[in-house]
């Protein structure tokens, strides 16, 4: 019964989102305000329709009911009640579904927050948030149902299917396939929907903007509505890369965390796209220029989101994440073609409005080193895109697939993260229209000669990667320029308020969230470009070891004590206890081990740690042997945990920025507390 | 000012320039050309050297390990066409018998072909094909619809 209530819900969904986009332009169009209201108050509908359905189909997972194909494909009786929760996401249509009801939350408070503003732009806001909402139902009722049930035909096949087929008769698996157990892990469990909040966020500035240029009004009032709902988003997807790759690490065994998996290049490549927009929209606050450019790169953003969906799933490049091939490709394909050919003539039409008079005054400013760091970040883009979509392009072509891999991706994104590192150091410093060698002297000065000490420093320790050099220098440079803007920021206060340092400090930050929030993103940027580089002076070895030997890693000694063999209902365990000394003493003991899970037949590699700041001991029970002699894998990766943290650093600089002003709804007054270089954003 | 904004184009142009460039030289040197196991098999000696990409399924049975190390020889097969490979670093958890191997390497004049990249998915065990549901622990009394109407 509830599964068929879960599709009649989704059934009801699509009239009421199809019902929102009428009444909603409709309504704009004949300047109808009762019928707006009616389009919002139905887009609150497929909220709760979609919640509907998302609570049945979680019921269903709970209750353990397999003749719900979905059920029944991804959980099972053995699978611990928390990861039964996760199994929403687990598989394609699932998956799907909560996409749609990701973004009909998204709406919902969109049009709740706005629900008294902006009321020329928000008809159209409505009916393009639906429309989005709406291509994730269609795909649920017609291509990947996640309310299908199983059916036992009379020759003895099961089929899946809405109804009750003739000579069908109902049909429920003893037990369901499971979760696949490399999934069961914490870091995967909220990697999905942390990355989806990101993909879905991005519709609201889409939306805003679709609805700017059909209405006209261009002006800055919708870049200020959207600025929160940008940052939500960007941050949300960055984490949830992040915690992707914690998953990789800890789940996957082969030391690294990012593989540049046309997977994962799916949720970098909208990133750096939002990330432009992020900086370049500060451009068209202040001076009112690029207003075609950051149209066309929030449009941008959402288009690669759906691309990245599209990659994610319909398995057209291979890829460790696809899910088997399916025939959703065709529809997002369409969808896709929306979604470029709208936008674009949109803004083709609305390009004399857009247009500005406005120029650049000197190469040596605020506004170039903002254009400069778009182009950087579109140059990655470029990058990133062309690497992965270049086996299908070259098929089409040619005929045949090439592929570019690794390689490719770190010989191109490595000079141009290092290029980003610098401006992260200079450009927020640089003045607005022009900066005279004079204050450059003075700004950059002492952060350069730090640099050049830490250069010396780490030349005497012994340091000859030539990137490696290049990237913790400038590391030093931009840390140094941060503290100093701090340091200045607070010494003006201090002077200017009489309050002690860090009264100072704190309130420097309270009185310009944006941009100092936006220094603490950039240095957690910092501490991860210096956690990346670790990886110039990773190391790793394998070890076939008896029971009593030991195998040396740098100044590492693991001694293999023992192993043992456990087994409960669910999995059979092989475990080693290793011994680990550091420069002879002993400093952990370790049990790498490798789980078979009996219903998947699937081992998982269990990885093990010791974990400090400087570096990781990462060690995998690659292959138990019969004679209980073990080949082990140890990596010792250095400053890795450095990603961890600035994901953290991020988070705490987000939040900053995020953080409503005490004066909110009045945007204060420029100037206000500007120092000599750099004018506040906010 | 004709002067200033000559600068700012230069500017870009060198930025932009050198972008391209290090996508165009990187292309060039890390391309690998996807090729099935039949392509393999047609393909003159002379062409063996370069990255190849190939993909196909684990023959069940067909690993064997060499003692006290990582590496194995195995036989993916495609279309009935099967390929030797050999690889010598540990295994993912998902190869195992019938899943999707994706190796990248060299064709070796001995015949195999040497990998040092592998990828796997067992996609069969985790999406259901119609009719493919496996029906040995099928027993109808088990299936208690949780409110009992079904």
């Amino acid at each position: 019964m509830t599964i068929d209530i879960g599709h009649l819900v989704l059934i009801l969904a699509f009239a009421c989102s199809a019902y929102a986009i009428i009444v909603s332009v409709v309504g704009a169009l004949r300047g109808r305000e009762e019928l707006q209201v009616s389009g919002e108050h139905a887009l609150y509908m497929v909220c709760f329709l979609l919640t509907v359905s998302v609570v049945l189909l979680w019921q269903q997972i709970l209750a353990n009911d397999f003749h719900n194909e979905y059920v029944a494909s991804y959980s099972n009786r053995a699978m611990p009640n928390f990861y039964l929760w996760t199994s929403l996401w687990g598989g394609q249509k699932g998956s799907l579904l909560f996409w749609g009801w990701l973004l009909s939350i998204y709406s919902a408070l969109v049009v709740y927050l706005n629900r008294g503003r902006n009321r020329e732009l928000m008809p159209y806001v409505v009916a393009t948030l639906v429309s989005g909402t709406l291509f994730f139902i269609l795909l649920n009722l017609f291509v990947s149902p996640p309310f299908e049930k199983l059916w036992l035909m009379a020759d003895g096949r099961v089929i899946t299917a809405l109804t009750q087929p003739v000579g069908g008769s109902v049909f429920a698996a003893a037990d369901g396939r499971g979760l696949n157990p490399l999934l069961q892990h914490p870091a995967m469990a909220i990697h999905p929907p942390i990355l989806y909040l990101g993909f879905v966020g991005f519709a609201v500035p889409f939306a805003f903007a679709i609805a700017s240029l059909l209405t006209g009004r261009l002006d800055g009032q919708w870049l200020h509505t959207i600025r929160r709902w940008t940052l939500v988003p960007w941050f949300f997807l960055g984490i949830g890369m992040l915690l992707g790759g914690k998953w990789a690490y800890m789940e996957l065994g082969w030391g690294g965390y990012w593989a540049w998996d046309p997977v994962e290049n799916a949720s970098l490549m909208p990133w750096l796209a939002a990330t432009a927009f992020i900086h370049s929209v500060m451009i068209q606050e202040k001076k009112n220029m690029l207003r075609v450019w950051n149209m066309s790169l929030i449009l941008l953003t959402y288009i690669l989101c759906i691309f990245g969906t599209f990659l994610t799933r319909s398995g057209v490049i291979s890829s460790v994440h696809s899910f088997a091939r399916s025939d959703i490709a065709g529809w997002f394909v369409g969808y896709l073609v929306l979604l470029i050919a709208v936008p674009t003539a949109l803004v083709v039409w609305r390009l004399p409005v857009l247009r500005t008079k406005n120029h650049f005054d000197s190469v040596v400013s605020r506004e170039s080193s903002f254009l400069i760091n778009n182009l950087i970040f579109l140059g990655a883009l470029f990058a990133v895109f062309w690497g992965t979509v270049f086996p299908i392009v070259t098929e089409a072509i040619r005929g045949v697939k090439v592929t570019v891999a690794e390689p490719f991706f770190n010989k191109v994104t490595i000079p141009i993260g290092l290029f980003l590192l610098l401006l992260t150091g200079v450009g927020p410093l640089l003045a607005w229209r022009k900066t005279s060698s004079r204050l450059l002297k003075k700004i950059f000065l002492k952060p350069s000669l730090f640099a050049l000490l830490a250069l010396v420093v780490l030349l005497v320790a012994g340091v000859r990667h030539f990137y490696a050099l290049v990237s913790l220098t400038l590391a030093a440079f931009v840390t140094a320029t941060i503290a100093a803007e701090f340091h200045k920021g607070a010494r003006a206060r201090m002077r200017g308020n009489g309050e002690g340092y860090f009264l100072a400090l704190y309130r420097l930050l309270q009185r310009n969230k944006r941009r100092y929030g936006g220094y603490v993103v950039h240095f957690g940027m910092v501490v991860m470009m210096v956690g990346f580089t670790g990886k110039a002076f990773d190391t790793e070895k394998e070890g076939h070891l008896q029971i009593g030997e030991s195998m040396q890693i740098r100044s590492y000694r693991l001694e293999y004590v023992d192993f043992k063999t456990l087994e409960d209902e669910n999995k059979v365990v092989w475990q080693a206890e290793m011994n680990v000394y550091k420069n002879g003493d002993l400093v952990k003991t370790m049990y790498p081990n490798k789980h078979f899970y009996k219903v998947q037949e699937q081992p998982t590699t269990e990885v093990v740690l010791r974990s400090t700041l400087l570096e990781d001991l990462y060690v995998v029970l690659a292959q138990p042997n019969e004679d209980r002699s073990v080949v082990f894998k140890v990596y010792i990766n250095p400053l890795v945990n450095l990603v961890w943290l600035s994901g953290l650093i991020i988070t705490l600089g987000t939040f900053i920025i995020l953080l409503p002003d005490a004066t909110s709804g009045q945007r204060k007054t420029p100037g206000a507390t500007r120092t000599k270089s750099s004018v506040e954003y906010a | 000012m004709p002067a200033k904004k000559a600068k700012i184009a230069v500017a870009f142009a060198v930025v932009a320039g050198l972008l391209v460039w290090l996508t165009i030289s990187g292309f060039n040197e890390n391309m690998q050309y996807y090729v099935t196991i039949e392509d393999l098999h047609a393909m003159p000696s002379t062409d063996m050297s370069q990255g190849l990409r190939v993909k196909g399924n684990l023959v069940a049975g067909s690993v064997e390990e060499t003692p006290n190390s990582l590496e194995a020889y195995f036989t993916i097969e495609e279309e009935g066409r099967e390929l030797r490979v050999r690889y010598d670093k540990e295994r993912p958890d998902t190869f195992k018998d019938g899943s999707e191997i994706l190796v990248e390497g060299q064709m070796t004049e001995e015949g195999y072909f040497d990998a040092n990249f592998l990828m796997a998915k067992c996609p069969s065990k985790y999406e259901t094909e119609e009719g493919e549901y496996d029906l040995k622990d099928y027993d109808p009394a088990n299936y208690q619809s949780p409110e009992g109407t079904n």
